[in-house]
């Protein structure tokens, strides 16, 4: 009865009581979610092991150079490569890297046989039973680049205004060729070239053949690294973020990780890093 | 690299987020219960190919709305492929012993119908709760493990899927890849065990349907070595199934042929893994009197992502894609269909998974679409 008359008078308040009520008791159910979640977080096993061990155990698929590669002497080289042993710096820990195909990389932390995954990785979201991800340390994707005079810049809201009288370059049958298609049913003017390989592309920038070229993010950083004549133009399109992953269960862990890299970004680590091995200048 | 930035997580002062939970919440007491218009199935289709071979493995097991079913299937049409593979996962039709839902299947059978696209089957996959064993903490174990005292339930639901959809099917596929741990379990593969399952299921649809295609589900390509516990060699499982008795309660095989990295001509070999590997399959059906029985390859293709280290080009994929279709029709006797993977995923995988595809979540036709779909319906070469 006491229930009857709690909710006859909810339902006498006006509606503007009635949604500040609701939005108020949502308020406290989260609060005591978020407070509850903190103080009954699950022990980070991973972590602790790492600290007592004095080891981080990283897997890479040591297959995509400049990210993770093999050299000559047999040795891991790359991007991620370094990434990895930053952050064993950073924490103190020696740096174990295990070469792993990509498709095992996920199995690697649910097993636990690593504790990361530094991989040109790119966050796998129907993994979350066995995955997190950290805050990304590269978005790969499409860029394009312009010669260095050119005085437009692609505006990633209505690039095909930016596309409009171009005649742009893409590798045939890529990311790049599928946009430049949806573009050139929006604008007229627009002139696709298609080639065999991006690097192909970036050839016919270079040589006046194209206005512009659409091209994956790594061989345009390598590109615009190495040659004044062009540049960048507008952010990086249909964007995959490469993030490191760790064990579901290692929240400990993954805020050290994202701690470290926020350490490496501000005190430019990282972008030497990217520097070094994408030729990119952030 | 001020980009990154719109990707880092924001630190979570408490304030922040209940004040973004007590909107959300509001805006959502506040909104009107959403009402899907009807679907508008238009007249009858048919589909126009000059390579009826032409096949696509279609993912409408996971979407949801009912239009995107539809999209996907006039475009498959419009693509020049008479058929398609589809998973019905056998979990999603019986929830409880006994209880079969299957209007989820009725949706996609009825539209692929209407757009005169036949729909070969695959059945299995994700088996029951109920019919799982449990882990030690009492939840359900692995979801492809099925006890053999369950064997007899899975033949039961796929006679009442025969039994709903008679007459319907171009043909059904029983379980997939049983050759490796993944999809038998997590247990090391059983190539007698699964004759014993596939025996039991075929009877039981050749019961419901005597004119009814059934095949053995499609192995795994794979170099594992007998005693592995990850996987069995694909010739290997095939020969131990038929000398099990396989033989003689199907009708064909379907089949799993990629490329990887290597050109459709690439000549088979027991120790390589290539698109002619269907060829040793043939050879191992032949040895046990079954060399005429059909082959439906319901997996093949190759990927292009340039993170993928077995991929190649994406022009080259175009390229081999088709120069396989047309090798197939050209070399290969009783093989009706060759089913590229995969058509269309509902959601972006956000993996090398998704340059297997054709068209993206959001309907945009890639080259290869395009390429397939001028070649199947006019005959024109990329």
């Amino acid at each position: 009865m006491k229930c009857d008359r709690l909710v006859g008078r909810l339902r006498r308040l006006n509606w503007p009581a009635q949604l500040g009520l609701a939005a108020l008791v949502v308020a406290v159910a989260a609060g005591a979610l978020w407070v509850g979640g903190t103080i009954l977080a699950p022990d980070d096993r991973i972590w602790a092991r790492i600290q007592s061990e004095r080891v981080l155990r990283v897997a890479t698929d040591a297959s995509y150079p400049p990210f993770s590669a093999v050299g000559p002497d047999g040795a891991l080289y790359g991007l991620d490569v370094d990434l990895a042993n930053a952050l064993g710096d950073r924490l103190g820990v020696t740096v174990r890297i295990e070469n792993i195909t990509y498709d095992a990389l996920l199995q690697a932390l649910a097993s636990e046989r690593a504790d990361l995954v530094i991989s040109a990785f790119v966050a796998d979201l129907n993994q979350l039973d066995d995955a997190a991800y950290s805050d990304p340390y590269f978005v790969a994707g499409l860029r394009a680049v312009v010669p260095h005079d050119d005085p437009g810049e692609l505006d990633s809201l209505a690039p095909w205004t930016w596309a409009q009288a171009r005649v742009l370059g893409v590798e045939y049958g890529s990311m790049g060729d599928v946009l430049s298609r949806q573009w050139a049913r929006r604008v007229a003017g627009l002139t696709v070239e298609r080639y065999e390989t991006a690097a192909d592309a970036l050839d016919a920038l270079l040589a006046g053949e194209v206005t512009a070229v659409l091209v994956d993010a790594v061989t345009a950083h390598a590109i615009v690294g190495a040659q004044d004549a062009v540049r960048l133009s507008g952010p990086t399109l249909d964007p995959e973020p490469y993030v490191i992953a760790t064990g579901a269960r290692s929240p400990q862990l993954l805020r050290e990780v994202n701690r470290i890299l926020a350490e490496l970004e501000a005190d430019g680590t990282l972008s030497a890093l990217r520097q070094k091995h994408l030729g990119m200048d952030d | 690299m001020d980009e990154l930035n719109t990707w880092r997580t924001r630190s979570r002062k408490p304030l922040n987020v209940l004040a973004r939970v007590a909107v959300l919440a509001t805006v959502l007491l506040a909104m009107p219960r959403a009402v899907l218009p009807p679907l508008e199935v238009g007249p009858q289709q048919a589909v126009e190919t000059q390579h009826p071979i032409t096949c696509t493995h279609t993912r409408l097991t996971d979407e949801v709305e009912p239009w995107k079913i539809l999209r996907t299937l006039e475009l498959v049409r419009e693509m020049g492929a008479p058929t398609v593979v589809e998973y019905f996962p056998w979990a999603y039709y019986e929830p409880e012993a006994g209880l079969y839902d299957f209007a989820a299947a009725e949706l996609r059978i009825d539209l692929a119908a209407n757009q005169g696209v036949g729909v070969i089957a695959r059945l299995g996959g994700i088996v029951p709760s109920w019919a799982r064993p449990q882990n030690a903490d009492g939840t359900p174990g692995p979801d492809t493990f099925l006890p053999e005292e369950h064997f007899p339930d899975f033949a039961d639901f796929v006679a009442a899927f025969v039994e709903r959809f008679d007459g319907r099917l171009a043909a059904i596929i029983l379980w997939n890849e049983p050759n490796i741990a993944l999809e038998w379990g997590f247990r090391r593969p059983d190539p007698e065990a699964y004759t014993r399952l596939i025996r039991l299921a075929a009877d039981r649809a050749h019961a419901a349907d005597p004119d009814l295609i059934v095949l053995a589900g499609a192995l795994a390509p794979t170099l594992e070595p007998e005693g592995s516990d990850l996987a069995l060699n694909d010739l290997v499982f095939l020969e131990r199934m038929y000398a099990a008795g396989a033989a003689e309660v199907l009708d064909g095989l379907a089949v799993h042929a990629y490329g990887l990295s290597f050109p459709p001509d690439d000549p088979p070999a027991p120790d390589a893994l290539n698109f002619r590997r269907v060829e040793l399959v043939r050879e191992v059906m032949a040895r046990y009197g079954e060399g005429e029985a059909p082959i439906y390859v319901t997996e093949m293709g190759w990927n292009d992502s340039p993170r993928w280290t077995r991929a190649v080009r994406p022009g080259v994929r175009i390229d081999y894609t088709i120069a396989a279709l047309a090798y197939a029709e050209a070399h290969w006797a009783n093989v009706p269909a060759v089913c590229i993977w995969a058509f269309r995923y509902p959601a972006p995988q956000r993996s090398y998974g998704d340059y297997f595809t054709l068209v993206t979540p959001e309907f945009v036709r890639k080259p290869i679409y395009d390429a397939v779909r001028a070649w199947a319906v006019e005959d024109l070469w990329p």
